[in-house]
C-alpha cells in the first residue's frame, strides 16, 4: 500500500522555488507570479476520499492476499502427492504457481521465467547410464571435411599443430581425432531425463559445430569420457607432489605422456573451450526446451506423460491434472479480480460461473485431453468434468448455505475477522490466509467432504485422485466464503482500515500545505524586502542627483536595470546620435 | 356514601403510586436496556457520529468565517492600492507624458504609444468552492435510528442487528473520514489567506516603485523645463531668427541634454510600467505595438462596463 501513497501526495513547494521564480522576472511582476504560484493542488479532497475509496474496492489485495496461498497450498498438496512423486521432476509449487498467473487463453505460453533457473533444466528423473546413442557419425565427418585445409590437414583447435587424417599421420600424436567437448555421455546425464528436452534436441546440440573439435588422436584417447580438467588437475597433482618427494616410475610416465600430448598451454586452452562448449550447451538446451514449451506443447506434453508412464503410471495424470489446474485458477482469479460475473459480461454470478466453467472444458478438451495416451483420455475427460460439475455444485451450495455457514462458524468468522484486521507487519498476508483456512477448515471442509462424499466419490476410482479433488475443492470453496466474507465485511473492518488509510493520507497532504505556505511567506517576503531596500537606495540616489543637478542618468540607468526594463538609449553619444537621425523620439 | 368514596380516593390513590412505580420501573428498565440495545443495534456509532459531525461542522464554520472575514478586508485592501496604481497609470500618460512632450517639443519631436492598461482585481477567486464545504449529516449518516419504521425495527431485531450495526458503523468511519478531509479544507484556507498576505505586500512594492518614479519625473521635469526656459531666452537673443520653432540642441549646454536623456529613458521605463497588469495575465508589456494595446484596453473596458 505504501507505495501507492505517491499519487495521494501534494504538490510541494520549497523556499528555493519560490526565490528562483521571483528572481527570474522583474519586481514588478512579482504579484503576478505569487499569484500564480500554488500552495496545494487543484485536486479536490473529496476525489482523494473517492480515490481510497475506489483502491479498496479494486480486489487485487485478496487475489495477493488470499488466492496466492491458497492455489499455492492446493498446488502443493497435488506435487507433493506421495502417489504422483511430481516433486521429483523439478516442479515446485510456486514455479508452477508463476506458470498459472502468465496463463491467458488466446496465448498459450510457457513464461520465460519460469524456464531462466538452471534448476529447471534440472528437473530430471532417473537416467539410464551408458548412451552413446547421441553420436553421430556423419556430423562428425562433417566438420572434419569443413575444417580440412587445402593440403589435406587439419589444425588442432588445441596447439595449432598440423594434423593428418586417418592413415596419413606417422603416429597417433599427429593423426585426427574429432571430439565432443562436452561428452555425449556427460551431456545425457545432465539433460537426458529432462521432459522438457526431444531426444532430436539432444542429438542437435551435442553434435553441433561449437561442441566438436578436431585434436590428435592421443590427445582424445586421454581424454576419453573424462575432461580436459581432469588432466590439468592430474598433471597440476603430479608437479606438486614432484616438488616435495621423488614420483615413482609410473607417476613420472604419466607426467611425460601428458607433458608429450599437451604441448605449450594447449592443456589450458582445451579447458577453455571445453568450458565454452558446456556454457552454450545448456544455453542452447534452455532455449530448445523453451521453444518445445512454446511452439508444441502438446508433443512436449505427450513425452513428459509418457515418460512419466514410464515410471509410475500415474505421473502422466498428475501433469494433466496440472495442466488443467490453470485455467481452473485463471477464472479463479480472473473471478476476484473482476467479478465472477463481470468479467465474463454476464448479469448474475452463476451465470457467469458457467460461463467460465465452459470455457475451462473447452480449454481441457482441445488443449490437454489430445496430449494424454488413448487409455487415459476418456478417463481424465471423465475426471474433468465430475471436477467441473462439482465446482458449480459447490459454489451454488455454498451460496446457498452461507447463512448455516454464517451461522454454524460464527466463532470461525470472529477468529477470520480478528486476522483479516492484524496489521501487515504482525502478520502476512499468507499466513493471515493460511491462519483463516485453518479455521475454515472445520466449517467448510465439512461442508465440501460432505459434498464430495455422496457425489464425486463414486465417479472417481483412483484414490490419489480423489485426494487432489478434496484439496482443489476444500481450497476453492475455502476461498469463496473469505472472499464473501470480505464483500459482507460484517464488522466494518474495512471501513475502518479505509479511515486509518485517509487519516494517513491527509495527514501528509496537510503537513505538506503547512511547509509549502511556510516556504512561500518566508522566501517571498524575504525577496519583496530586499526589492523595497534596493529600489528606496536607487530612488534615493536619484532624486540626489536631481537635487544637486547631476547628471541622473547612471541612477536612471540602474532603475531600469532593477526593474529589467530594456533600454536601448545607454550613453549621452547615443541619444544625440538618435536626436541628428530621427525626426521624432518615440516613447515606446 | 362517604365511605364509599374514601374507598374510591384511597384506591385511586393506591392504584395511581402503583402506576408510578410501574412506570418508574418501566423507565428504569428501559435506561439500562437502552445501552444494550444501542449496543445492539449500532445507534452508540451513529450517537458519535453525529457529536463528531457537530464538532467539525463549528470547526469548520469557525474557520470558514475568519477566513471570509480575512479575504475581505485584504481583498479591500488590494483593491485600494491597485485603484492607487490605476491613477498612477493614468497620470503618467495623462499629465506627466503631456507635459514632457510639451517641452521636449521646443528641441526635439517626441511621440508617444500605447495606452494605459487598467488593472482590476478579482477577489472572487478567493470564494470558497461550495463542493468543498462538509457534507451534510445526511450524505454521510447511512442510518437514521429515530426516523425508522415498524418493519426496519423488526427486521434489524430478525437479522440480530448485524446489517443496522454494519450501517451505523460505516456512518461513523465516514464521519471520521470527512474529519480529516475538513482537517485539509481549513488548512487550504490558511494557506490561501497567506497568499493573499503576501500579494497585498509586493503590491505596496508596486504602489511605492510608482509613487518614487512619478515624484523623481516630475522634478526632473522640473529642472529640465527650468533649462530649456532660460536656453529659450538665451538662444533667441542670438539667433537671427527669433521665430525659429526649435531650439538647436547642437547649441544646447551638455547638462540639459543629459536631462533629456534622463528623461527619455525615465519615459520608457515609466510607459511599460504604465501598460503592464500587475494582477491578471493580460497586458503583458507590449513594445512597438500600438494596434494591440489599443485592442487590449478595448478589451479591458467592455470588460469593465459588463462587471
Amino acid at each position: 500500500m505504501s507505495n501507492s501513497t505517491k499519487k495521494y501526495e501534494q504538490i510541494s513547494l520549497s523556499s528555493e522555488d519560490v526565490a528562483s521564480k521571483l528572481n527570474g522576472a522583474s519586481p514588478l511582476q512579482a504579484s503576478r507570479i505569487l499569484i500564480d504560484m500554488e500552495l496545494f493542488e487543484q485536486r479536490s479532497s473529496l476525489d482523494v476520499i473517492d480515490n481510497v475509496y475506489k483502491d479498496f474496492e479494486s480486489n487485487q489485495n485478496v487475489v495477493d492476499e488470499l488466492v496466492t496461498p491458497l492455489g499455492l497450498s492446493v498446488l502443493d498438496s497435488v506435487i507433493t502427492h506421495k502417489d504422483l512423486k511430481l516433486d521429483r521432476t523439478g516442479l515446485t509449487a510456486s514455479r508452477l504457481w508463476e506458470d498459472i498467473n502468465c496463463f491467458e487463453y488466446k496465448n498459450i505460453h510457457a513464461s520465460s521465467h519460469a524456464l531462466s533457473t538452471k534448476q529447471q533444466l534440472k528437473g530430471s528423473r532417473k537416467v539410464t547410464p551408458g548412451k552413446r546413442g547421441n553420436v553421430q557419425k556423419h556430423k562428425l565427418e562433417a566438420h572434419k571435411v569443413k575444417n580440412t585445409r587445402r593440403d589435406g590437414t587439419i589444425k588442432n583447435d588445441l596447439d595449432g599443430k598440423k594434423l593428418y587424417r586417418q592413415g596419413q599421420g606417422s603416429s597417433t600424436l599427429n593423426t585426427v581425432n574429432t571430439e565432443h567437448l562436452q561428452s555425449s555421455e556427460s551431456f545425457h546425464r545432465q539433460f537426458g531425463g529432462n521432459i522438457l528436452l526431444t531426444k532430436e534436441n539432444g542429438k542437435t546440440i551435442v553434435n553441433s559445430d561449437e561442441n566438436l573439435a578436431s585434436i590428435s588422436e592421443r590427445q582424445n584417447k586421454m581424454k576419453l569420457d573424462g575432461t580436459f580438467a581432469n588432466i590439468k588437475e592430474k598433471k597440476e597433482q603430479l608437479l606438486s607432489k614432484k616438488k616435495t618427494t621423488k614420483l615413482s616410475k609410473s607417476e613420472q610416465e604419466q607426467l611425460d605422456r601428458i607433458n608429450e600430448s599437451f604441448t605449450g598451454s594447449s592443456l589450458e586452452a582445451g579447458v577453455a573451450m571445453e568450458k565454452e562448449a558446456a556454457k552454450s550447451n545448456f544455453k542452447a538446451a534452455q532455449d530448445a526446451a523453451f521453444n518445445n514449451i512454446k511452439d508444441n506443447t502438446a508433443e512436449i506434453a505427450t513425452q513428459a506423460s509418457t515418460k512419466a508412464g514410464e515410471q509410475t503410471g500415474h505421473q502422466a495424470l498428475g501433469h494433466a491434472v496440472l495442466l488443467m489446474l490453470k485455467p481452473i485458477f485463471y477464472e479463479f482469479n480472473d473471478s476476484f479480480k473482476n467479478g465472477i460475473d463481470a468479467g465474463v459480461g454476464e448479469d448474475s454470478a452463476l451465470e457467469g460461473l458457467k460461463v467460465r466453467l465452459k470455457r475451462v472444458m473447452q480449454y481441457i478438451r482441445t488443449e490437454i485431453v489430445p496430449t494424454l495416451t488413448k487409455a487415459l483420455k476418456d478417463f481424465f475427460d471423465n475426471f474433468c468434468k465430475v471436477i467441473i460439475d462439482s465446482i458449480i455444485g459447490l459454489a451454488t451450495g455454498i451460496f446457498k448455505s452461507i447463512l448455516t455457514i454464517l451461522i454454524e462458524g460464527f466463532s470461525a468468522l470472529v477468529g477470520a475477522l480478528k486476522i483479516l484486521s492484524k496489521s501487515s507487519n504482525e502478520m502476512s498476508g499468507a499466513q493471515k490466509a493460511d491462519a483463516i483456512l485453518k479455521l475454515f477448515s472445520a466449517t467448510v471442509v465439512t461442508f465440501v467432504v460432505f459434498y464430495f462424499e455422496s457425489s464425486i466419490l463414486p465417479a472417481i476410482p483412483i484414490p490419489f485422485l480423489q485426494d487432489i479433488a478434496l484439496a482443489l475443492l476444500s481450497g476453492i470453496a475455502s476461498s469463496l466464503v473469505v472472499y464473501v466474507l470480505d464483500k459482507a465485511d460484517i464488522f466494518s473492518t474495512k471501513s475502518e482500515l479505509r479511515t486509518k488509510r485517509i487519516k494517513e493520507i491527509f495527514e501528509m497532504r496537510v503537513q505538506q500545505i503547512k511547509e509549502n505556505t511556510d516556504a512561500f511567506e518566508t522566501a517571498s517576503l524575504q525577496k519583496l524586502a530586499e526589492d523595497k531596500l534596493r529600489f528606496k537606495a536607487l530612488s534615493d540616489s536619484l532624486s540626489q542627483s536631481i537635487q544637486d543637478k547631476k547628471d541622473p542618468n547612471d541612477a536612471v540607468l540602474k532603475i531600469a536595470d532593477f526593474l529589467k526594463v530594456e533600454l536601448s538609449v545607454k550613453s549621452t553619444d547615443d541619444f544625440l546620435n538618435m536626436l541628428k537621425t530621427q525626426d521624432s523620439l518615440e516613447i515606446a | 356514601m362517604g365511605w364509599l368514596s374514601r374507598a374510591k380516593s384511597w384506591v385511586a390513590s393506591k392504584c395511581n403510586s402503583l402506576k408510578s412505580t410501574a412506570s418508574s420501573i418501566v423507565d428504569k428498565v428501559k435506561e439500562t436496556c437502552s445501552k444494550v440495545w444501542n449496543a445492539f443495534t449500532g445507534k452508540h456509532y451513529t450517537d458519535e457520529a453525529e457529536a463528531i459531525h457537530d464538532e467539525i461542522n463549528e470547526r469548520y464554520d469557525k474557520a470558514r468565517a475568519n477566513y471570509q472575514e480575512a479575504v475581505q478586508q485584504i481583498s479591500q485592501e488590494i483593491q485600494e492600492k491597485v485603484s492607487k496604481i490605476n491613477l498612477n497609470k493614468k497620470e503618467i500618460y495623462e499629465k506627466q507624458f503631456e507635459r514632457f512632450k510639451s517641452i521636449a517639443n521646443r528641441i526635439h519631436n517626441v511621440t508617444v504609444k500605447g495606452l494605459p492598461f487598467e488593472d482590476f482585481f478579482d477577489g472572487s477567486i478567493y470564494e470558497l468552492n461550495k463542493n468543498q464545504e462538509i457534507r451534510s449529516k445526511e450524505n454521510l449518516i447511512l442510518i437514521d435510528f429515530d426516523q425508522m419504521g415498524f418493519l426496519e425495527t423488526a427486521g434489524m431485531i430478525l437479522t440480530l442487528g448485524f446489517f443496522s450495526r454494519k450501517k451505523a458503523k460505516e456512518s461513523l468511519e465516514r464521519v471520521k473520514q470527512e474529519r480529516e478531509r475538513v482537517f485539509e479544507e481549513i488548512e487550504k484556507m490558511k494557506a490561501q489567506q497567506t497568499k493573499l498576505e503576501v500579494v497585498s505586500e509586493s503590491i505596496d512594492n508596486v504602489v511605492n516603485y510608482f509613487e518614487q518614479l512619478i515624484k523623481n519625473y516630475s522634478s526632473l521635469l522640473d529642472r529640465f523645463e527650468f533649462g530649456i526656459q532660460s536656453q529659450r531666452v538665451k538662444q533667441s537673443s542670438d539667433a537671427s531668427n527669433v521665430f525659429s520653432l526649435k531650439l538647436d540642441f547642437k547649441l544646447l549646454p551638455i547638462v540639459h541634454l543629459e536631462e533629456f536623456q534622463a528623461l527619455f529613458n525615465l519615459s520608457i521605463v515609466l510607459k511599460q510600467m504604465a501598460n503592464l497588469g500587475y494582477l491578471s495575465s493580460e497586458g503583458e508589456v507590449i513594445v512597438k505595438d500600438v494596434e494591440a494595446s489599443e485592442l487590449l484596453f478595448q478589451k479591458v473596458t467592455e470588460a469593465k462596463l459588463s462587471a
